[in-house]
């Protein structure tokens, strides 16, 4: 079976930094991989040369047989990859449902009232359907990213790229997030998630993959990589280092 | 009663202002550049407006129309040929080759008006000749047709941009272009398009008020600068802040002239009111009224 998302060998490099460093990956349809390592080890990096964010200097990637490097973002959002942001980006000056009714997240040939009633749907899974006509600028961190996520499920993606989904939530929003993660995962949605809470990383990924410095140097089951002794350096800095905060 | 007429003065106005103000801001909320040369396609409107009403002889509105949509896709393509490679990662220093872009593209367009047309101003036929009075109030016709056809336009692209696709579009993009194209929205496109409407916008209110105070190469220069001090008065970017800023600046001129009983000196001095509203603002106000504080890293 081939891989829906196939990256080869990917450099990627500022100035003389080198952020991804001949990074390769295969993800079948329907997997969700989960993607960690130590601050500044290339994971955004990553995620934005598969958006389109970052023209690789090198290598090649493709999703679905095509190739996806060096295309726009809007495009590959048009082929089924979305993403959310480590720092989240909503439009803050339109209401709450507008931000899920933006041209390119909708096919408005299905007519308007169906549109509409789609995004209220949604915005309602994510128990924010009462904040619907507010400006978006009112909503708090927390909300900010479940309508971040719900901008992201109009689009019915194949291929979901989340960076520090859970960053700065609170832990019952941070449930409900799980939950949806699940739902979309359970309908075949591919999901790459990025994540410092170690807690999620575990109990949602089927695969674990680790880069440290740009280079992966781990990528496995969960739980071969919670005991792996190379993750677990790169983590604690020393082998034989004092108390940190381990996986 | 010489009050009120001057309130009444500064709202028909105010109302050619917005026409050109709002296109600035919207080209700026989009694509993040002054276009210096937009005070060169109002004047392209009053051209071609010249050239349909005067020469050819289309039906005045029909005239404003047909600037309008010249200077649509005037403005679409100077957005595509030379304002598109900044948001193509093709220019290392955006901002100073915006500015050099478009104030070489203002000189060249004077001068080739220059050359087409010569440098003496021309008189196009009004939309409506003779006055209008309204009880005591005595307002000239090709005003006061032209502000009403200015207000349709303004309403128009108002609701464009509330109400359509491509205006959700525009607003998205005005405000994360990043973003609005991580979900899908063609920012290039939108931007093409903001230009084109800008400079539509631009050319209406040169077709419009080249019957007024005349159609010449320069007759950009005096009306941008105004322009300027509008988007930065209501928040450069904002649609909302264009408009009122567009009618303060009109009510400022036109009632401060009140403040010196000589006509010809008081007229003298209207631009200056501007110019020291501008300065207020940006000592006391610097993002506008409706502009967001912004840094940048």
């Amino acid at each position: 079976m081939t891989a829906q998302l196939v990256a080869e060998s990917l450099v990627k490099r500022f100035g003389g930094l080198t952020a991804l460093d001949d990074v390769s990956l295969e993800i079948e349809a329907g997997e969700l991989l989960g993607l960690i390592g130590p601050n500044g080890s290339g994971k955004t990096t990553l995620l934005n040369v598969l958006s389109g964010f970052y023209l690789a200097d090198s290598g090649t990637a493709f999703f679905e047989g095509q190739k996806i490097t060096g295309r726009e973002p809007a495009v590959l959002a048009g082929r089924g990859i979305a993403r959310t942001f480590q720092v989240t980006k909503i439009f803050r000056r339109i209401s709450v449902l507008e931000n899920l009714l933006v041209p390119g997240l909708v096919d408005w040939s299905a007519g308007r009232s169906t549109v509409i009633e789609k995004g209220q749907e949604i915005l309602d899974l994510l128990e924010i359907g009462h904040l619907a006509d507010g400006p978006a600028a009112e909503m708090s961190g927390g909300q900010a990213k479940l309508l971040e996520f719900g901008r992201i499920m109009m689009l019915d993606p194949k291929l979901v790229l989340l960076d520090e989904p859970f960053g700065g939530v609170h832990p019952m929003l941070k449930r409900l997030m799980h939950d949806r993660i699940r739902d979309w995962n359970g309908r075949g949605t591919t999901i790459i998630l990025i994540s410092h809470d170690m807690g999620s990383i575990f109990d949602l990924c089927g695969r674990v993959m680790t880069l440290q410095n740009g280079r992966v140097i781990a990528n496995a089951a969960p739980e071969q990589v919670r005991n792996d002794p190379v993750v677990l350096q790169a983590y604690l800095g020393t082998q034989d280092g004092e108390a940190g905060r381990g996986l | 009663m010489a009050l009120f007429e001057q309130v009444v003065n500064g709202l028909i106005i105010s109302i050619f202002y917005a026409l050109a103000a709002l296109g600035l801001s919207l080209i700026f909320g989009v694509l993040k550049i002054v276009n210096f040369a937009q005070g060169e396609l109002y004047m392209l409107g009053g051209f071609v407006y010249y050239v349909f009403a005067s020469l050819l002889g289309l039906p005045p509105v029909a005239a404003v129309l047909v600037a309008f949509a010249a200077l649509f896709i005037v403005g679409a393509l100077v957005e595509r040929l030379l304002i598109d490679p900044i948001h193509a990662g093709k220019v290392e220093r955006v901002d100073e080759y915006a500015i050099m872009i478009t104030f070489g593209l203002a000189i060249l367009l004077q001068n080739l008006m220059l050359g087409l047309f010569g440098p003496w101003t021309k008189r196009p036929d009004a939309i409506l000749r003779g006055r209008v009075e309204i009880g005591e109030l005595i307002i000239s016709g090709d005003r006061l047709a032209a502000a009403g056809v200015g207000v349709l336009l303004i309403i128009a692209v108002l609701a464009f941009i509330r109400y359509t696709w491509a205006g959700k579009a525009i607003r998205a993009v005005s405000q994360d272009r990043e973003t609005a194209g991580v979900i899908g929205v063609d920012a290039r496109l939108t931007g093409m398009l903001a230009f084109g409407l800008g400079g539509a916008l631009a050319g209406a209110a040169g077709a419009l008020i080249g019957p007024v105070f005349l159609v010449y190469p320069t007759m950009g220069v005096i009306p941008v600068i105004k322009a300027y001090v509008i988007v930065v008065l209501g928040g450069l970017g904002s649609v909302p802040g264009a408009i009122l800023g567009a009618f303060v600046l009109g009510q400022v001129e036109s009632l401060a002239t009140v403040l010196i009983p000589d006509t010809t000196r008081a007229l003298a001095y209207k631009d200056a009111y501007g110019l020291v509203l501008l300065v207020l603002v940006l000592v006391f106000r610097p993002q506008g009224l409706f502009g967001e504080r912004t840094r940048r890293a």
